[in-house]
């Protein structure tokens, strides 16, 4: 038997050491937790000092004159109502180096008259070191969908696809380095700090306390290459924790001028000063991933769209004068609000209905099409309605093809192609511009307002989702629509034969037709186009013309494209259809053809 | 009476000092650790009670009123927090001795192997003590704090530390004897 003496011994000797990882883990839980007690301590004594300071007859003199000198730096950085001390913010967001947070981008137009509320969300997850770069899941539906890499060290961006397991590879130029200081959380609460900001009070988020600070003006975030487009409403609200002086919500919100839709990102679920694993930025490709190699490609640059020629100037000023689709605009329309065609009431409520993302809107675009009948299948008991309703055997040319915009109008305010009642509407406009056009085959302008009438719910290919390598297209594009371009472009020859010089109408027609040619009938797709150059100097297109002649060598077809509009989100309804085709008039205002985007001062 | 470079570190620790919380990490670590698996007999338990007792100290440095020495302060942390573990674990847990980084002063392999055997046998006698007999005898035999800071640690009259250790001894030797016999 062991003595007393023995077993002491063998406890002293008895010794157990930690590992290295287990050190390392603990002393980090030991230092965050000093540094929370620190930013605790920190403004408990700013408090603390502020009160006993005001106890103190002459020191209220000192505080006063503390108070004159900081209104007169401009107030912002020492704002008192929340007994935090603002600079103090500032200063600790810039001092951390790293975070990880979540980022929310909801653009929505909220409910509108029409019972549509159109919705996007996305949702991404980052990690961001800045001295290492970041890294990002972004996340639809609540499914991973990519991962990016901003790896600064290796000057190398990587954004892995997980549905099609591909990584495309691009090497990081100084720009792509300026974007991501750019959007960076930090650089975003320090932008707001040095604003005009207000305080906005208190809040309760994650379950804490916070304290708010909103800024509203824009222009903090304006610089060389991030100017600031017009805004009906901006605000940016950063939310901070007073124990830890640390932000844990940002939110930024902007309405752009004429929009209907507002845009919100959110930052949340911050943790400030987290230790990244410098592994974080030397991931691994997966074997099964097909790296794809971004190769920078030599786009020509765009020509300066300043008219020089006074053909060049016309061709401007009649774009601008003259919008395309513009020809009936002078006069007045019916009223046919309510107007019953096919045993629809017009003035049926439509119940509210929230789309939620592109996808669903092309989804439910298409299913409210497939349910309606066939336009054939109610032609004949429509022209009899509209026979006794509206008298239209008495109409001429212009009454019949106003008529039309009035009932396509009607058509858009009924919700377009995502409305189940809508479809008489349209199909009564086509109807009355398939007469009018029947009454004056040789005017354009009625077949625009025909072909308006047709793609209003006709779309060059159906929606799939997931989208297949080749979308199933729309055959009534390959007949009707070219057929109506190929009777405009017969009339353009005829009439430029006689020495007639094209305007910038015709020109829009003859470029959705030598795209539509270019699909079934080369043939005509260079005709056309060999007629578009040759007339560049009397009609003025010269912006155009480097891009028709990639058309004559086959490398293009579309040399006029229209911008604007479908980038938000319940535009995509009016997308899938030519580029001259013009929508809903709060649409077609949005949009210019490029010549007129580019010129300076638009 | 606490040392002065303990007082120092103290005060450093108070004032938000890093350097200081690593230097007291560094100088107590083990301390801790050994106190921690000879009560806990389980290393996870043993490496989480460590992580809590450090966590504590940084957390209300500013709070800690240390009356005889940092080490004892530290000892005394980590006897709650193993009462705590032990509370919620309900029941010890037996600890692989190959999971533990045992580093007692040997010097040859077959001193190493021979001091193995009786360590794990000690830890296995130790974890059959009654639990206020083992605080008393792994602070005082290991952690080598007196029996006067034990008192205070467990509120305790000094004459009952001193019974409770004589009875832990005693029983240590009941149970290694047993653990040599056939």
């Amino acid at each position: 038997m062991k003595t007393p003496k023995e077993i002491e011994s063998l406890a002293e000797r008895m010794r157990f050491e930690p590992d290295a990882s287990v050190d390392e883990r603990v002393f980090s839980a030991a230092q965050a937790a000093l540094n929370d007690r620190m930013e605790t301590a920190r403004v408990g004594e700013t408090r603390l000092k502020g009160r006993w300071i005001m106890r103190t007859p002459i020191a209220k003199l000192a505080i006063a004159a503390t108070v004159l000198v900081a209104a007169w730096l401009g107030t912002h950085l020492f704002h008192g109502t929340s007994g935090i001390t603002w600079a103090d913010v500032l200063e600790k967001v810039n001092a951390l180096d790293t975070c990880t947070f979540r980022t929310r981008l909801v653009e929505t137009t909220g409910p509108r008259p029409d019972g549509f509320e159109f919705t996007t969300e996305r949702e991404s997850r980052v990690c961001r070191s800045e001295a290492n770069g970041s890294f990002t899941e972004n996340y639809e539906d609540g499914g991973l969908v990519t991962r990016e890499y901003c790896l600064l060290q290796d000057r190398q961006g990587l954004t892995f696809t997980v549905q099609d397991k591909t990584c495309r590879r691009s090497a990081l130029d100084e720009k792509a380095i300026g974007e991501f200081d750019y959007y960076s959380p930090r650089r975003l609460v320090v932008q707001i700090l040095r604003g005009d900001y207000t305080e906005i009070g208190e809040e309760i988020i994650e379950g804490r306390p916070v304290i708010g600070v909103e800024l509203r003006d824009p222009n903090v975030f304006v610089d060389e290459e991030h100017p600031m487009p017009p805004m009906d409403d901006f605000f940016v609200r950063a939310w901070v924790r007073p124990q830890t002086l640390r932000p844990v919500w940002v939110e930024m919100s902007a309405v752009p001028k004429g929009s209907s839709s507002r845009m919100t990102m959110v930052w949340d679920q911050f943790q400030w000063g987290m230790p990244l694993e410098v592994s974080l930025f030397h991931p691994e490709i997966p074997a099964d991933y097909q790296v794809v190699d971004d190769v920078p490609r030599d786009y020509p640059a765009a020509p300066d769209p300043t008219p020089e020629t006074e053909a060049e100037k016309a061709f401007v000023q009649n774009s601008i004068a003259e919008p395309y689709l513009s020809d009936f605009d002078h006069l007045s329309l019916p009223d046919v609000n309510d107007l019953s065609l096919l045993g629809i009431d017009p003035q049926v409520a439509r119940p509210p209905v929230r789309l939620l993302g592109d996808a669903k809107i092309r989804a439910v675009h298409d299913v409210c099409v497939v349910r309606w009948p066939g336009y054939e299948q109610v032609r004949s008991q429509l022209l009899a309605e509209l026979q006794t309703k509206l008298d239209i055997d008495a109409m001429d040319v212009n009454s019949l093809v106003t008529t039309g915009i009035a009932l396509r109008n009607r058509f858009w305010e009924r919700g377009g192609c995502l409305s189940e009642t809508g479809y008489p509407y349209i199909y009564a406009a086509r109807l009355l511009d398939e007469i009018a056009h029947e009454k004056a085959p040789e005017n354009s302008a009625v077949i625009d307002q025909l072909l308006e009438s047709i793609m209003a719910y006709e779309v060059l290919y159906y929606w799939k989702d997931p989208a297949p390598e080749t979308p199933e297209s729309n055959a009534i594009y390959d007949e009707l629509i070219v057929d109506l371009r190929r009777a405009q472009h017969d009339l353009l020859k005829a009439k430029v034969s006689q020495g007639y010089v094209p305007t910038w109408k015709d020109f829009v027609r003859s470029c959705d037709f030598a795209y539509l040619c270019s699909r079934t009938d080369p043939a005509s797709a260079l005709e056309v186009t060999r007629l578009l150059v040759e007339q560049t100097p009397k009609a003025g297109w010269t912006y155009y013309l480097d891009r028709l002649q990639r058309g004559e060598q086959g490398l293009a077809a579309s040399p006029v494209t229209f911008v604007g509009g479908i980038s938000e989100v319940q535009l995509d309804q009016y997308a899938r259809r030519l580029w001259s085709f013009q929508g809903p008039r709060e649409f077609r205002e949005s949009r210019v053809p490029t010549h007129l985007k580019d010129l300076k001062n638009r | 009476m606490l040392g002065s470079e303990d007082r120092l570190l103290l005060k450093q620790l108070r004032h938000g000092g890093r350097d200081a919380l690593r230097r007291i990490y560094e100088k107590y670590r083990r301390e801790v650790f050994t106190i921690a698996v000879s009560l806990l007999g389980n290393k996870d338990l043993a490496e989480d009670c460590l992580q809590d007792v450090f966590v504590r100290l940084a957390e209300s440095a500013d709070q800690v009123r240390v009356a005889s020495n940092l080490k004892a302060y530290l000892a005394s942390c980590t006897v709650n927090k193993a009462r705590d573990h032990v509370r919620r674990e309900a029941k010890r847990v037996g600890c692989p001795l190959e999971e533990l980084d045992c580093r007692a002063a040997v010097s040859s392999p077959l001193d190493g192997l021979v001091n193995d055997e009786q360590t794990a046998a000690l830890l296995e006698a130790v974890g059959r003590l009654p639990c206020e007999q083992r605080e008393v005898f792994v602070l005082h035999a290991q952690a080598g704090l007196a029996f006067r800071e034990i008192a205070t640690i467990q509120d305790t009259p000094l004459r009952t530390i001193h019974s409770r250790y004589r009875y832990a001894v005693e029983k240590l030797r009941e149970l290694l004897q047993e653990g040599t016999e056939p």
